[in-house]
């Protein structure tokens, strides 16, 4: 005989050695005991979690000479060709190889003769999700009322392509996926009874790749140790798995945290040459970010961490001090990075881009920071009165085109302008707001930044502008694309050389500044008489009405 | 070809011959890597070297069982590609039947399957129980290109073995047999580690492709439409064109954030790329790069060529 792989050589032979399918294996075995066996089951769960062994376990159960007993003796032999698959009451069928109605119904012929030498006969059906429709609807009588001597075991990946017609006939058992644990004890264990020397670590590497599945674990300690011989070492193993060792990933992620494009590059470069699976490191990658997520979120305890406890320090050092917008937005880029990984010809290409682009990314406020801000802004704002309001203009312009007579303007009650009116000249405020028109024309986009920034001083050699610190005007503004730009529209307007400064100013003072007093002072008889006579238009009135609205703020259109 | 003789792949190759030399042979591999980097190869060298009677671990290439595999006349060396598009069901039925007897003569049979990512869903499942359990002394070797297009049920079965891709030197050593030097230096960093596709390049259409591209940063937008319109009509055309532009993209990022010309892929264009580097921002390069490989997808889905180029051409943006 050739060699047989583990995963064969320690398929389960008794109840008792499936691991973690307590919920399973306790029924069956109280079902077999109480003598209350159904003539049908449907185990169902993802692979190599032990449905076949399963059904085989089941099969001797019922068939060992023994009698019906929860443990088979595996000595008799009945049990002996169960497990050698040679014995004729039990017959295991492939039903993705036989998947037509007309293999149903030679099933259907021979179900009615007596087993040779056993109390049943058993048909497993591995694989039933790949029978035909015709071939489930010609099994529904048989399978509703089999002969009495007859078991049926179906065994399927996929329960959801299984009529519900069937599945209503069967007694359903769902496999689940076996804990990391239990793995890690069961690989233990056949490696020391295959005489095999292997590190805990190296183990546990094993038991996580394999993603609960026994069948890929043990395959995998296979390989491990016809590439590793008697010892099998960590790095054998990662070599295998292509994985790279954690503190590239660690290394790595400090690099994109500290923003080192060059660091990251290098790093594809290496593991390109030493022969890695960038596939692979991109999906390790991906996971290192979600461990990271993880503890940023719920800390170092998180029962879903799954990640040895000596990393779990080094993940929390690494997080201190980053945001969680910034490394859910890392993990997004990734992502994307990852997916366009799978089919491209140049895996290393699609991955340095990803990571220059990781690295670039500029950080985000975390949004706690934002909303206080915003918060700060509002109480500031509250003890403005009118003006404050008028940041909600939007709607009031629409009241005032219905009502025919007041339209749009230029001039806010608001505009920062005014607010600094007072250390600003008349004159100079006129300029400053005849610019900004003028550069409505030219840049619209430059021009609403300048909205939000307040002239602190305009003359033939300076123009200075303040802008909230850390705004986003503030650093649109101060960049030497935009500055230039700004430089050379003042001087096709004001026609000199007056240089332009960008002043970053504290917000808060500055909004509290001028703007109880702004309302009255920029109000004239006039504006006050066109105001009132906006607020009084029927149409005005009824449009306030249809919606439920109030009026927050009337302009005053220019000319009027 | 024997295990000694394989340019690269040293790790694959190590595995197969200790499992040789052990005598732990696994009865179902997997070997997964990059189109043309030559998975096959080391199958049939394996193949060889499993029944070579003159050798241990590897094959001698000229016993009688070593040739006969080379030239796919063994009775016991069964090659399983596509029919058509797809492997199908009737032929991994096939294949069972062929398999359930006794080998001829060999002391292994061995089945390979090439684009085994490529099997219908029945075929699959239909392999399934045999890729568990095959007959004694056969042996089955999956080989795969995109291996998330294989069900987890197939992969659970097998033993992988990963084919990365080829270092750069590596790859002009077995571009040396076929081409030659100054060929080699133009295509080498197109190959992304695999000799097998350079192989399979026009040489004339990449060296085209350079200079359109060259052509098209550098011209109005109507010229860039019109070359679309082009591109679209030459039948495989836009492929080449939109790879050698997606390396350019890198080139461009890469050089403005290390300002190093060592990395560059296209090193026959350096000095072009130091030009353009510095017109647009990285995040402008970057935006443009992935909605090219968006594209890149989108020609793989049969979706409209023309369209499809016209986009990234004229979304070649400030360059």
């Amino acid at each position: 005989m050739s060699y047989l792989v583990l995963a064969r050589k320690w398929r389960p032979q008794i109840f008792e050695e499936l691991v973690g399918q307590e919920h399973v294996t306790r029924t069956l075995q109280n079902a077999i005991t109480t003598e209350r066996l159904a003539h049908a089951f449907l185990f169902t769960g993802p692979r190599g979690v032990g449905k076949t062994s399963a059904a085989r376990i089941l099969a001797k159960a019922v068939n060992c000479l023994q009698g019906l007993t929860p443990r088979p003796c595996n000595q008799c032999d009945n049990c002996k060709e169960i497990a050698n698959s040679n014995s004729i009451d039990v017959l295991e069928i492939d039903g993705a190889s036989n998947t037509g109605v007309d293999n149903v119904r030679e099933l259907r012929e021979n179900v009615k003769y007596l087993p040779g030498t056993s109390r049943y006969k058993i048909y497993i059906i591995d694989e039933v999700h790949m029978l035909s429709t015709s071939a489930f609807n010609a099994l529904l009588k048989t399978l509703e009322e089999p002969p009495p001597h007859v078991i049926f075991i179906f065994a399927t990946t996929e329960p959801h392509k299984i009529p519900l017609t069937i599945l209503s006939r069967c007694q359903r058992f769902d496999f689940k996926r076996i804990p990391l644990t239990l793995i890690f004890e069961k690989l233990k264990e056949i490696a020391t009874a295959e005489g095999v020397k292997i590190g805990d670590d190296t183990l546990m590497l094993i038991a996580r790749e394999a993603e609960g599945s026994m069948r890929d674990a043990q395959s995998l300690l296979d390989q491990a140790v016809s590439y590793g011989g008697e010892e099998v070492k960590a790095v054998d193993v990662l070599a295998l798995l292509g994985i790279a060792d954690r503190k590239v990933l660690f290394d790595l992620s400090a690099a994109i945290i500290r923003g080192d494009v060059k660091r990251c590059l290098y790093f594809v470069d290496e593991l390109y040459k030493l022969g890695y699976d960038l596939g692979q490191f991109c999906k390790d990658l991906l996971n290192h970010f979600r461990n990271l997520l993880v503890v940023k979120i719920e800390g170092g305890e998180s029962p879903i961490l799954n990640v040895p406890e000596y990393e779990v320090k080094d993940l929390l050092e690494q997080v201190a001090g980053v945001g969680f917008e910034d490394l859910h937005r890392w993990f997004q880029i990734l992502l994307k990075g990852e997916e366009l990984m799978v089919r491209t010809p140049f895996p290393k290409v699609v991955l340095e881009m990803t990571l220059v682009e990781m690295a670039r990314l500029k950080s985000l406020l975390p949004l706690e920071e934002i909303l206080s801000r915003v918060e700060r802004l509002e109480s500031v704002l509250s003890q403005g009165v009118e003006g404050a309001e008028g940041i909600l203009l939007g709607p009031v312009e629409e009241e005032g085109k219905e009502g025919g007579q007041i339209k749009e303007e230029n001039v806010h009650y608001t505009s920062p302008v005014q607010e600094k009116a007072g250390e600003l000249g008349k004159e100079a405020l006129g300029r400053w707001e005849d610019f900004l028109k003028f550069l409505r024309g030219e840049n619209p986009i430059l021009a609403s930044f300048l909205n939000q920034g307040h002239p602190l001083r305009l003359d033939d050699s300076l123009m200075e502008i303040g802008f909230a610190k850390g705004s986003f005007a503030l650093d649109r503004v101060s960049e030497p694309n935009t500055l230039k730009s700004l430089e050379e529209a003042s001087l096709r307007y004001f026609k000199n050389e007056g240089k332009v400064r960008i002043t970053p100013i504290d917000p808060i003072g500055e909004a509290k500044g001028n703007q109880g007093n702004l309302a009255q002072d920029g109000e004239t008889d006039l504006a006050r008489h066109l105001k009132k006579e906006a607020l009084d238009n029927p149409i005005v009135k009824e449009a306030v009405d249809i919606f439920k609205g109030r009026i927050v703020g009337v302009k005053i259109k220019e000319g009027s | 070809m024997a295990f000694r003789d394989v340019v690269g792949h040293t790790r694959p190759c190590q595995i197969l011959q200790k499992e040789i030399k052990t005598g732990r042979v696994h009865h179902a591999y997997l070997f997964t890597g990059l189109e043309g980097i030559g998975k096959r190869r080391v199958a049939l060298t394996m193949a060889k070297a499993l029944n070579c009677p003159t050798q241990e671990e590897d094959a001698c290439d000229c016993c009688p069982s070593c040739q006969r595999i080379d030239k796919g006349v063994h009775p016991d060396f069964i090659l399983i590609v596509p029919e058509g598009e797809v492997i199908k069901i009737g032929q991994i039925r096939e294949l069972q039947r062929a398999i359930a007897f006794k080998p001829y003569e060999a002391r292994w049979r061995v089945v390979v399957v090439d684009g085994a990512e490529r099997m219908t869903r029945e075929a699959a499942n239909a392999f399934l129980k045999t890729l568990e359990e095959p007959p004694p002394w056969t042996m089955i070797i999956l080989l795969a290109t995109d291996v998330e297009a294989l069900p987890l049920t197939v992969l659970s079965r097998c033993q992988r073995v990963r084919f990365n891709p080829l270092r750069q030197e590596e790859v002009r050593e077995v571009l040396a047999h076929h081409l030659s030097e100054e060929e080699i230096h133009l295509l080498a960093p197109l190959a992304g580690g695999s000799p097998g596709r350079v192989l399979r390049m026009d040489r004339e259409e990449i060296a085209g492709a350079k200079r359109e591209l060259m052509l098209c940063v550098s011209s109005s937008l109507e010229r860039r439409l019109k070359l679309a319109q082009e591109l679209a009509q030459r039948e495989g055309r836009g492929r080449i064109f939109l790879e050698i532009f997606q390396g350019w993209l890198r080139d461009l990022i890469i050089y403005r954030e290390t300002a190093e010309e060592g990395g560059l892929l296209n090193s026959d264009l350096t000095e072009e790329v130091k030009k353009f580097a510095s017109r647009m921002e990285t995040e402008e390069f970057l935006r443009d790069f992935w909605a090219l490989l968006q594209i890149q997808r989108g020609i793989e889905a049969h979706s409209n060529l023309q369209l499809s180029l016209e986009s990234a051409l004229v979304g070649l943006g400030g360059a």
